[in-house]
C-alpha cells in the first residue's frame, strides 16, 4: 500500500489561499502542465513548509497511445516531481493524440491484447523517466470501442501486474462509464486490484440529456460518494481527493464537500 | 523713502492678514452650512466615502463580501466571483459583483477598484452624503480659489519686497523695520496658502467630520469585536482605518496590491465629479490611516476552461489537456 494521504482537494489557482485555509487537508493535487517546477507558485511552496504532499497530475503524457511518451513531457513530470518533493506522480490511462492531432480530451484506450502490449511498454517508459512511483487514473468515457476484448478493471489488473503501476481510481469516472456505458462501478471495483491503490478522486458534475458530465464544478453526487463507500470497503485508501475545477462554492461549501467525502469514507 | 519702504510693507501684511482671515471664514461658512443629517449610525460605505472615498468604499466592499463568501480572493491579487452567492442588497456591493460579472466572474483587484470607485453606485453614495449635508457640496469651495490666487500674489511680492530691502541695504533703522515686516508678511501669507489649499480639497463638511469622529469613538482602531455582525466586525473598522482591520494579513496583502497596470491607483482614475482622481481628501487627510489603498487625498494617493470535456474525463482548468488543464 502506498503512503497515507488523508482527504486532499485538488490545487487551483482560483483557490489557492481556500486551499491553504482549509482545514485538515492532507494532500493535494497539481496539474503538472499548469507549473513550471523552477517558478513553483508561492502557493505551493507555503503548502510544502507545511509539509502538506503535493502530487503533480499530468493530463497530456498520453500512455495510452501508439506513440511513446513524449520525453520532454517526461522530463517535465520528473521535474515537476522533485522541485514538489512528492511521493508519486499520476497521470491517466488514456490517449490524447495521435498522428500530430492533439484530440482535447482524455479518451479511452481500445482494450485489446496489442493495445495493452504497446501501453505496457509505454508504462515502462515512463517509469524509467520518473524518480518516484507512477499512479494511473482510469478515465470516463462517453464510449467504448468495439474491438474492446476486456473490462477496464481486467485491463487494468494486467497492466498493473506488468508493471508494477499503481492506481488512481477516480470513482466519479466509474459513474459516468456506469451512467453513460451501463457499466456497473461496484463490478468495476470488484475486478480492480485495489491493493496497488495509491489514491482515489472524487467530482461532481452534471446530467445532460441522459448522459453524465463529469464536469468538476458541482456538488459530488450521492451516488458517486456510494461507490467511494462502496470501494472503501474493499480497502482503506491512502488517500481520497476532491477535484473541482470551475464554478467554486464558497470555502464553507468546500470545506463541508469534504465532510462529506469523509463521511462517505466512515460508512465504508 | 524709508517710510515709504514701511508703509508698503504694512500694506502687504495686511493685506495677508485679510485675506487669509477671509479665506478661514469662508471655509467656516461653507463646512458649517446646515446639514440634513438627523444622526442615526450609517453604513459601512457611507463611513468609508467619509474617511477615504471611492476606493476606500471599494475596499470595504472587498473586504465584506470576501469575509462573507461573495467573492474570492487568491493569490497575484486576483478576485473572483464565488459560485452560487446571492446577490446582495447594497449598491456598492452589488456593484462589485457586477463589475466581476461583465469580466467573466474573474478581475484583477486593481481593475476591480477602478471600475467601481468610478461607477454609478459610487456616484449614489456620494449623492446620498451630499443630500445629508456630509460632504460638502460641489463648487461651494471653488469661489475661494480668486482669495487664495491672491494670498499667494502678495506672499511672493512681500517676498521680492524682502529681498530688494536687503538689496538696497539696511540703512536705516526705517528700512529694517520694513525689511522685517515685508519677511512676516511672506512667511504668514506662504504658510496660510499651503495650509488653506489642503484644506481645501477636504470635502468633508463639519458635520462629516463629526460622523467620523463619532465613528471612531465607537470603533477603535485596533479592536477587534467578537460579534457575527460583519457590518460592524469588518465594515466600520475598514471603512474608518483601511484594509489593514481586516485582520488577515493574507487578504490584506491581496487585497491592497498596486494597480499593476498604472502603478497607482490615483493616477489612473483621474477625472469625474464623484471620480476617484479629482484631487479631493476626505476624512483621513490629515492620517492617511490602515496603510490602505486609497485612504488619504487621491492627488497624494500612495497606492493606492473550463473543465470539461463532455461525458469523459474532465480536464478542466483551462486549456485543452494537451496544454495544460484541470484533472480528470
Amino acid at each position: 500500500m502506498a503512503e497515507r494521504l488523508g482527504v486532499g482537494i485538488g490545487w487551483r489557482p482560483e483557490i489557492d489561499l481556500t486551499v491553504e485555509r482549509l482545514p485538515g487537508i492532507g494532500f493535494v493535487e497539481v496539474i503538472a502542465e499548469n507549473i513550471r517546477p523552477d517558478r513553483l507558485p508561492e502557493s505551493l511552496r507555503v503548502l510544502r513548509a507545511r509539509g502538506v504532499p503535493v502530487i503533480p497530475h499530468g493530463v497530456g503524457l498520453g500512455v495510452g497511445g501508439a506513440e511513446p511518451p513524449d520525453p520532454a513531457r517526461l522530463a517535465h513530470l520528473a521535474a515537476c516531481a522533485e522541485a514538489l518533493g512528492a511521493p508519486l506522480v499520476s497521470e491517466h490511462l488514456a490517449f490524447v493524440r495521435a498522428g500530430g492531432l492533439e484530440a482535447g480530451h482524455l479518451l479511452p484506450v481500445p482494450r485489446t491484447r496489442r493495445a495493452l502490449g504497446v501501453v505496457i511498454e509505454n508504462v515502462r517508459r515512463a517509469q524509467d523517466a520518473l524518480d518516484v512511483p507512477l499512479a494511473l487514473e482510469n478515465v470516463a468515457a462517453l464510449f467504448g470501442w468495439p474491438e474492446d476484448e476486456m473490462t477496464e478493471a481486467a485491463f487494468l489488473g494486467e497492466l498493473v501486474a506488468a508493471t508494477g503501476v499503481k492506481l488512481l481510481i477516480d470513482v466519479a469516472n466509474l459513474y459516468t462509464n456506469q451512467v453513460n456505458l451501463g457499466l456497473s462501478a461496484v463490478e468495476a471495483l470488484d475486478g480492480l486490484p485495489l491493493q496497488e491503490l495509491a489514491y482515489v478522486h472524487v467530482a461532481g458534475g452534471h446530467a445532460h440529456d441522459g448522459v453524465w458530465h463529469d464536469t468538476h464544478t458541482a456538488h459530488v453526487p450521492g451516488d458517486v460518494l456510494a461507490i467511494l463507500s462502496e470501494l472503501c470497503a474493499r480497502v482503506d485508501p491512502p488517500g481520497v481527493l476532491l477535484e473541482w475545477d470551475d464554478r467554486y462554492p464558497s470555502d464553507e461549501e468546500l470545506e463541508a464537500e469534504l465532510g462529506r467525502i469523509r463521511g462517505a469514507m466512515a460508512r465504508a | 523713502m524709508d517710510i515709504v519702504l514701511v508703509v508698503i510693507a504694512a500694506i502687504l501684511l495686511v493685506v495677508v492678514l485679510t485675506t487669509t482671515t477671509a479665506l478661514s471664514a469662508e471655509q467656516r461658512r461653507v463646512r458649517n452650512a446646515a446639514a440634513n443629517y438627523r444622526g442615526g449610525p450609517l453604513s459601512p460605505y457611507e463611513l468609508a466615502y467619509l474617511a477615504g472615498g471611492p476606493l476606500r468604499t471599494v475596499n470595504t466592499a472587498l473586504g465584506m463580501l470576501a469575509k462573507g463568501g461573495g467573492i474570492r480572493v487568491s493569490r497575484g491579487a486576483q478576485v473572483s466571483l464565488v459560485a452560487g452567492a446571492p446577490p446582495s442588497p447594497d449598491p456598492v456591493e452589488q456593484a462589485v459583483l457586477d463589475a466581476l460579472a461583465a469580466r467573466s466572474g474573474v478581475s484583477p483587484v486593481g481593475e476591480l477598484r477602478r471600475a467601481v470607485a468610478d461607477g454609478e453606485a459610487m456616484n449614489g453614495l456620494r449623492y446620498r452624503l451630499l443630500g445629508m449635508g456630509l460632504l460638502v457640496p460641489d463648487g461651494a469651495l471653488a469661489g475661494m480659489g480668486g482669495r487664495l490666487n491672491r494670498l499667494v500674489t502678495v506672499s511672493v511680492l512681500a517676498a521680492i519686497f524682502t529681498i530688494g530691502t536687503l538689496v538696497i541695504g539696511l540703512s536705516s533703522g526705517l528700512t529694517v523695520v520694513a525689511m522685517l515686516v515685508g519677511a512676516l508678511a511672506t512667511v504668514l501669507g506662504l504658510s496660510a496658502y499651503r495650509r488653506q489649499k489642503r484644506t481645501l480639497r477636504n470635502v468633508l463638511s463639519r458635520a462629516g467630520h463629526d460622523v467620523l469622529d463619532s465613528a471612531r469613538r465607537v470603533h477603535v482602531r485596533g479592536a477587534r469585536p467578537a460579534t457575527a455582525d460583519l457590518a460592524f466586525a469588518i465594515g466600520a473598522p475598514v471603512a474608518l482605518y483601511g484594509l489593514s482591520e481586516l485582520d488577515d494579513p493574507a487578504l490584506t496583502e491581496e487585497l491592497a496590491h498596486r494597480d499593476q497596470a498604472t502603478g497607482s491607483v490615483g493616477g489612473a482614475c483621474g477625472g469625474g465629479s464623484g471620480g476617484s482622481g479629482d484631487g479631493s481628501s476626505y476624512g483621513d487627510s490629515s492620517s492617511y490611516g490602515g496603510g490602505d489603498i486609497g485612504s488619504g487625498g487621491w492627488g497624494g494617493d500612495s497606492g493606492g476552461g473550463s473543465s470539461d470535456s463532455g461525458g469523459g474525463s474532465s480536464c478542466g482548468g483551462g486549456g485543452g489537456c494537451g496544454g495544460g488543464c484541470g484533472g480528470g
